[in-house]
């Protein structure tokens, strides 16, 4: 029984870190924009997609396969952003909370159908990044899951870098601060915009391609991943990247430890996923904020 | 008319209004100034329960207000304008006036309202954008139409909140003129404003903030020779 | 007037299938019109009114199955069930804005399907429930008539709501509530009344749904739906009762009608959707009938 739990807290840990990615892209999105993205689980697919496609017709080496396919699903993330969600900060459109809500909404069921329609409703699995497993005393584990979520954490780091450390991280955390006074100091928001959104949809993105080798590939893939993700975002405060991370691996132990607790096995398993919406639903009910987040962040 | 006592609320760590206590008799414009922060639209705020005040209470007509909420405090007949406008962008000139002509009348004869808010319209020198969305609106239409809105909830005391910021100065002298003739038919104000002529020609007593604490009160004419309230001022 | 005659004669011309369509694309109606009130006009975009139909579809099937009531009544039971649960959401989200009672209401309607699937036991979970039928003839004109009935008694309803003091008020909330309670507004009453109301007629939509196509599974409580339901609102025209049932019927028999090019129509419809916010935001369906009826009475007062 230990070495169960023992191997359901790792899987847990793997499946966090999968989730940190994707959160953590909602999360750039939101602290910048101010707007929850309904389609993130579409940019997620599309993710896992190109890194299938560009590794199976093209054969680009795995980890190659993963990055191309970020910065393809970046360039995306830039086309919808100018396309669609510019005219909430041009004055365009009037009820902009709504707006944008209905917008993403409407474009992840739009990207849905196309990705249902071009590339069909099977599913496909990833090429593996590395074959084998790994033991350690008596728990064994697919080198795959132990690839992916080095490459998880990578990512992550680097994001965080990025933010962290950069000009070009400075001026993302301006804008989303107060997107006047950043103005002001000559950053440009619209810019930043458009890194935010390419950036988080790329971090999307990542999520998708390195699940590919473990899960399976289908067009609705995203709809699992995104309501995790947006679980993870109100658990840790909305725009709080700290809170992102904690959350993730908070949620991807909840889950997995969880199933294997819960009374009736059968149960366990589909009573899994609503552990995560639990603390949805209570989060904003009790304390909207989440964990680390500072204020309930709505546009004017 | 309206008593506050003792009236302190705050903010996190943030005291916004500490320990003010006041007066308003019926038919008289009293107006508060103080300088960026001190507390006047918070003041406001208490009064008309968008915030609850921690600590004193309000006491208009002699029942106790603090703890009600703002669609009750505005049925008791105390009305008020925002420091930026507040109208119903997607409705229309009339639907903004019937909210309130609705809220207070359940059973109210429409014929009869409609009728009075045209006629309120037409005293506003709006009547002719009736049928016109809030959002088409201009800027002083918007200070216009909400004082006309207020109007229809029948107040007694109307608290206006920088009603001359951003006005055209024809139209400051209208709103001048409405507030005079609304004060003649016995209405009684709270009036915030930075203006200080408006202000001073306008209120009969005034009240200064500063730091949310009352720092002085008295005539306009106590006021202008008040040393601490030029030091609040000029401190600043 | 024009158009209900028609509807009234169209069951003579359609076969058997050409009615269930129609059906369905009524049974939709309800539930866009019911959220075009909800979200359109009191301005709460919640994401739960699929779920809320489930409620009323699940309990009123539940009950038939359970205690040999007559759907006749479990249906408004039904529908009452919803309506409370549509209170309980409108009381917890009263605080919730924006992005956060989208996110509510979709854990919310999430939860809820995964509830329905696990107590299989009760539910029938994704093997599906078999309802017993509403009629015990196998009649589709009966259910054409009974569905347009309670469509028709709906849109008056929700009509009246909308041209009352009581649709005043929704929209003055959806505005600014701050402004409107200052205005002597029961901003608390009104927002959870508007759910309580329109998760009724969610819940009136899905009773009748179960005891019409007699298999019940939790599917029709799947984002897609709810997407469905968002897509023919707003194609239709989100503040318009009128534009919102239009929407729904055209969707639906565009659906049907485009059926041999399959998936490609729901990327179009996505599309379409898109397109419409961005570009047009009280719908497509509304504007356009709008022109015209200002066009027709141009004309009438120049041939006059």
């Amino acid at each position: 029984m230990t070495e169960y739990l023992l191997l359901q807290a790792l899987n847990g840990l793997i499946i966090g870190l999968i989730y940190a990615l994707m959160a953590l892209g909602l999360t750039l999105i939101f602290s910048v924009l101010k707007i929850v993205n309904f389609a993130h689980g579409e940019l997620y697919m599309l993710g896992a997609y190109f890194s299938y496609y560009l590794a199976k017709l093209f054969g680009f080496p795995p980890v190659l396969a993963v990055l191309s396919s970020m910065i393809i699903v970046f360039f995306i993330g830039v086309v919808i952003e100018v396309l669609f969600l510019r005219p909430v900060y041009t004055g365009a459109v009037e009820r902009k909370d709504e707006y944008a809500i209905l917008i993403t909404f409407g474009l992840s069921i739009f990207l849905q159908n196309l990705a249902l329609f071009v590339f069909g409703p099977w599913t496909r699995r990833s090429p593996s990044f590395m074959s084998g497993t790994t033991s350690v005393y008596s728990l064994s584990i697919s080198n795959d899951r132990l690839f992916v979520s080095a490459l998880a954490v990578v990512f992550m780091i680097a994001t965080l870098v990025i933010i962290g450390r950069t000009f070009m991280g400075k001026g993302l955390r301006a804008v989303s601060q107060d997107r006047e006074a950043a103005a002001i100091a000559g950053i440009n928001p619209f810019k930043m915009n458009l890194l935010a959104f390419g950036a988080g949809s790329a971090l999307a993105a990542a999520g998708g391609a390195l699940i590919g080798p473990i899960f399976l590939i289908f067009p609705t893939m995203g709809a699992m991943p995104v309501i995790k993700s947006f679980v993870i975002i109100v658990l840790g405060g909305m725009g709080s990247i700290k809170g992102c991370i904690i959350a993730s691996l908070i949620l991807g132990e909840a889950e997995s430890l969880g199933s294997v607790l819960f009374p009736d096995l059968t149960r366990g398993l589909a009573y899994k996923n609503a552990i995560g919406l639990l603390f949805l639903v209570v989060v904003l009910l009790v304390k909207p904020t989440g964990l680390f987040g500072e204020k309930h962040v709505r546009m004017k | 008319m309206l008593k506050v006592t003792k009236l302190t609320k705050r903010f996190g760590g943030l005291t916004a209004l500490e320990n003010v206590s006041f007066k308003v008799a019926k038919n008289e414009i009293l107006g508060v100034i103080g300088p960026n922060g001190s507390g006047k639209t918070t003041l406001i705020n208490v009064i008309n329960g968008i915030h609850k005040p921690d600590n004193g209470d309000i006491f208009f007509r002699d029942k106790s207000i603090g703890r009600l909420s703002s669609y009750q405090i505005a049925k008791k007949g105390i009305g008020r304008t925002f420091q930026v406008t507040r109208i119903f962008r997607r409705m229309s000139v009339m639907e903004n006036m019937m909210v309130p002509a609705l809220s207070i009348s359940r059973s109210g004869n429409q014929e009869a309202l409609l009728h009075k808010s045209l006629g309120i319209l037409t005293l506003l020198k709006i009547v002719h954008l009736k049928d016109e969305y809030g959002r088409s609106l201009s800027g002083g239409q918007h200070k216009l139409l909400e004082l006309g809105r207020v109007l229809m909830l029948d107040p007694d005391l109307i608290l206006l909140d920088e009603p001359f910021a951003g006005v055209h100065p024809e139209l400051k002298a209208d709103l001048h003129d409405h507030i005079r003739k609304l004060h003649g038919q016995g209405k009684t104000f709270i009036l915030i404003s930075h203006d200080m002529h408006s202000i001073f020609s306008l209120s009969q007593r005034l009240m200064v903030l500063s730091s949310g604490k009352k720092i002085a009160h008295g005539t306009p004419e106590e006021i202008k020779q008040n040393e601490e309230v030029i030091e609040a001022y000029l401190g600043n | 007037m024009v158009l209900f005659l028609a509807a009234m004669a169209l069951p003579v011309a359609l076969d058997g299938y050409g009615l269930h369509i129609l059906i369905i694309a009524y049974y939709y109606a309800l539930l866009a019109s019911s959220w075009c009130l909800l979200a359109g006009y009191a301005g709460q975009f919640s994401f739960a009114h699929a779920a809320l139909a489930a409620v009323g579809a699940y309990t009123s099937a539940l009950l038939v199955l359970n205690t040999d009531i007559s759907p006749v009544f479990s249906i408004p039971i039904g529908s009452v069930a919803a309506a409370g649960v549509g209170f309980c959401i409108g009381f917890l989200c009263l605080r919730l804005q924006g992005p956060y009672l989208a996110l509510f209401t979709i854990a919310f309607s999430e939860i809820f399907r995964i509830v329905l699937n696990a107590e299989y036991r009760y539910t029938g979970g994704n093997f599906g429930l078999n309802v017993p039928p509403l009629f015990s003839q196998e009649s589709r004109i009966l259910y054409y008539y009974t569905i347009l009935g309670i469509l028709i008694l709906s849109l008056a309803i929700m009509h009246k709501i909308v041209k009352s003091r009581l649709g005043l008020f929704f929209r003055a909330v959806r505005e600014d509530e701050e402004a409107a309670a200052t205005l002597g507004v029961n901003v608390i009453k009104y927002k959870i009344l508007a759910f309580v109301i329109t998760s009724f007629f969610a819940g009136l939509a899905g009773g009748f749904y179960a005891h019409y196509v007699r298999i019940l599974t939790p599917n029709i409580i799947q984002l897609p739906q709810m997407g469905l339901i968002i897509a023919m609102v707003v194609i239709g025209g989100i503040e318009s009762l009128a534009g919102a049932v239009a929407g729904a019927l055209i969707l639906q028999l565009a659906a049907e009608y485009l059926r041999d090019y399959e998936e490609l129509r729901w990327v179009f419809f996505g599309l379409l959707l898109v397109i419409t916010l961005r570009f047009s935001q009280n719908g497509l369906i509304y504007p356009i009938y709008k022109r015209l009826t200002k066009k027709s009475e141009k004309d009438h007062a120049e041939s006059d």
